[in-house]
């Protein structure tokens, strides 16, 4: 039988039963929209979770706590965790599985900071928690007015800003030496946090694309070896700086001020003489496929590796979309046993009628293929319905998030995502499970001899 | 054309055929007349290809048709042999051009040339005119000309007919017979099972079935 005339045959079988076909239709469509709607919400929660609040595929390696317990636990936390040198964090680096590594080191002494009258209207007091990142991670990325780097000037000698005449320069009264403020990053995390907490409850005005540009630039003070709480055990006195921020980065610390490694490398050599050269080093693997195996050769390398959460995060959403998935596929399976009884009984009415085609030539193999053709139509249209039924809902609840949900951090555009592999895949698995149903009945229409057709 | 050795068919332990052997030779008009439950509409279905499950050996148009494949079989009932049946067989939601061209669908296709020698054989069986029609507005003659008319669409060397006046007036019963008689004029073979002596008055042999033995 041709594909024109198998085409032609189901067309006129299911043109006169058109409420059966539309009750099929529909059965299988509402377990389809189901389907495609909560793999599109999972895929586009994990998109925002693992893309820009947890982003997998970087592994940040750190000194190792002790998880052996009893005595030799013990005894092994007594020496501290192995300390991660630079030589360390080159082998890491080294390793196949690995395109870039990031060495960071935490700002290891008390500080703060003040600024940011000239954006939000008066200046934010806060203690400063800042993380040094080597400049590589943020290469690339489009930062400024000053590059994210280890910059220390023209070191002109100077007793006010007025002598330094590189613009930008400023003269510290510690050094009496020209330099320019530091250059400093946020993560889009931090940003988030303040858009959804601070914001909200203080009424300053949220950083939008807006505010994010007017970011750029701003300059603020920070004072080295003491904070509102504490200072420095060196017993260094405490000197100040201007640090400029330049932009917001992903490869930022998340919840810290980043500067570039050299000069948090720097400042704690001056003021916590015994903290370590790093306190960490982020390695971003080739492939997500890597990750396994990095994380492995990392703990066998004696360190550990910092929960970033994205594994629970990741482990969490998979176990929602697969309950949501199994119950999707429950109906699925339903709306395919309905069609295996609707193609029972359809197959039960049509005896004769399939006699009279085995009569004129149609061979056991044509009734079959003529059965599950049909039901193949039925999920294709089924499929298509459930998966235009999920868009239009994934589209209302966009838009009344939009209007209605108030701001909360990675709110995203959309929590939906609807790539081309979920579409056609809904498609195949309505078809698949259409056809599933009716491989049955379409088998026994195959058996059914034509003379016991024709004498029903 | 058509030879068959010893033929036997049971359902269970109820024998309807026992060791039937004939021959039909081309050109032939046989009438096959018996009681009613005598195996007739059996043997009919045997020679044709519908029945697969007897004793004993049928070839026909040089097949034996135990030999044949599914396949191979279908493409038998096609092509080569055409069947009309007393109640006329004919698919209700398909026009008359449509049924008429159902054997098509299995070889060929839905082509346009197709549509043509639907209308063209429905022409032949003298319903030109109705090849739009469903069979709900057609009158049983009408009926069982496209039937004829479907039967015909390949060309078959051999036409099998199951009792094909059984459900029409006598009017209209007499002008099939005479169809038949016109077809069997122009070559073709045709075996009729039938009950009605005016069918076996137009036969070139007569064979009757009696608890299931062939009679002479």
């Amino acid at each position: 039988m041709t594909t024109r005339a198998l085409v032609a045959l189901v067309r006129q079988n299911l043109s006169r039963s058109r409420r059966s076909f539309a009750l099929s239709v529909f059965g299988i469509s509402v377990g389809i929209s189901s389907l495609t709607f909560f793999l599109a919400l999972s895929a586009g929660v994990r998109h925002v979770v693992l893309g820009q609040v947890f982003p997998v595929g970087q592994i940040e390696a750190v000194p190792s706590k002790s998880s052996v317990e009893g005595p030799i636990g013990l005894f092994s936390s007594l020496s501290g965790p192995k300390p991660l040198t630079e030589d360390a964090a080159k082998k890491l680096a080294a390793r196949p599985e690995v395109r870039a590594a990031y060495r960071r080191a935490k700002l290891a002494f008390p500080a703060r900071a003040w600024g940011g009258a000239e954006i939000l209207g008066k200046n934010f007091y806060t203690e400063l928690v800042a993380e040094g990142v080597d400049p590589a991670a943020m290469a690339g990325e489009s930062l400024g007015p000053e590059p994210f780097a280890n910059n220390l000037g023209s070191h002109a000698q100077c007793n006010a800003d007025a002598d330094c005449h590189v613009p930008g320069e400023y003269c510290p009264w510690d050094t009496h030496a020209c330099e320019p403020p530091v250059p400093a990053v946020i993560s889009p995390f931090i940003v988030e946090l303040y858009n959804g907490t601070i914001a909200a409850q203080t009424g300053l005005p949220k950083i939008g694309k807006f505010l994010a540009g007017r970011l750029r630039g701003i300059v603020f003070n920070i004072e080295l070896g003491r904070s509102f709480i504490g200072a420095a055990k060196s017993g260094v006195e405490p000197h100040q700086r201007k640090v400029m921020l330049v932009g917001i980065s992903p490869h930022a610390a998340q919840l810290a001020l980043t500067l570039p490694l050299g000069y948090v490398q720097a400042w704690n050599a001056q003021y916590a003489p015994g903290a370590p050269a790093l306190s960490s080093v982020v390695l971003d693997a080739k492939d997500g496929a890597d990750v396994t195996r990095l994380t492995a050769a990392i703990r066998e390398a004696g360190y550990d590796v910092a929960d970033s959460g994205a594994e629970r995060a990741g482990l969490a959403i998979t176990l929602v979309t697969l309950l949501f998935a199994l119950v999707s596929f429950a109906m699925v399976s339903i709306a395919a046993i309905n069609i295996a009884h609707s193609f029972f009984r359809t197959v039960a009415e049509r005896r004769r009628e399939l006699g009279v085609m085995r009569s004129v030539g149609a061979s056991a193999r044509d009734v079959r293929l003529l059965v599950l053709a049909e039901a193949a139509w039925i999920g294709l249209c089924g499929g298509a319905l459930g998966v235009v039924v999920a868009r239009l809902l994934a589209l209302a609840i966009d838009a009344a998030s939009r209007r209605w949900v108030p701001d909360f951090p990675f709110k995203p555009d959309t929590y939906f995502a609807f790539g081309w592999t979920l579409l056609a895949g809904a498609l195949g698995c309505s078809i698949l499970a259409c056809m599933l149903g009716a491989y049955w009945p379409a088998r026994a229409a195959a058996r059914l001899e034509p003379t016991e057709a024709l004498t029903s | 054309m058509i030879r068959l050795d010893g033929v036997t068919k049971s359902y269970g332990a109820q024998a309807v055929l026992r060791d039937v052997s004939l021959a039909v030779e081309p050109g032939e008009l046989l009438s096959l007349v018996g009681r009613s439950g005598s195996g007739k509409s059996t043997l009919l279905h045997i020679m044709g290809g519908l029945d697969r499950r007897y004793a004993g050996k049928a070839t026909v148009l040089g097949h034996d048709l135990h030999a044949l494949d599914d396949g191979r079989l279908a493409r038998f009932r096609n092509r080569e042999v055409g069947f009309v049946f007393q109640a006329f067989n004919l698919l209700d939601h398909l026009t008359a051009r449509e049924n008429v061209k159902l054997p098509a669908y299995f070889t060929d296709g839905d082509t346009p040339d197709a549509d043509a020698r639907a209308v063209e054989a429905l022409a032949r069986v003298g319903i030109g005119d109705k090849a739009e029609s469903r069979p709900s507005a057609l009158s049983g003659g009408q009926k069982q000309r496209v039937a004829i008319a479907r039967a015909l669409y390949h060309a078959p060397k051999l036409l099998l007919c199951d009792e094909p006046t059984g459900n029409l007036d006598s009017e209209t019963g007499a002008q099939i017979i005479e169809l038949f008689r016109a077809l069997n004029k122009d070559g073709l073979t045709l075996v009729i099972v039938t009950h009605e002596e005016r069918v076996s008055s137009v036969a070139s042999r007569v064979l009757r079935l009696v608890d299931g033995r062939l009679e002479s």
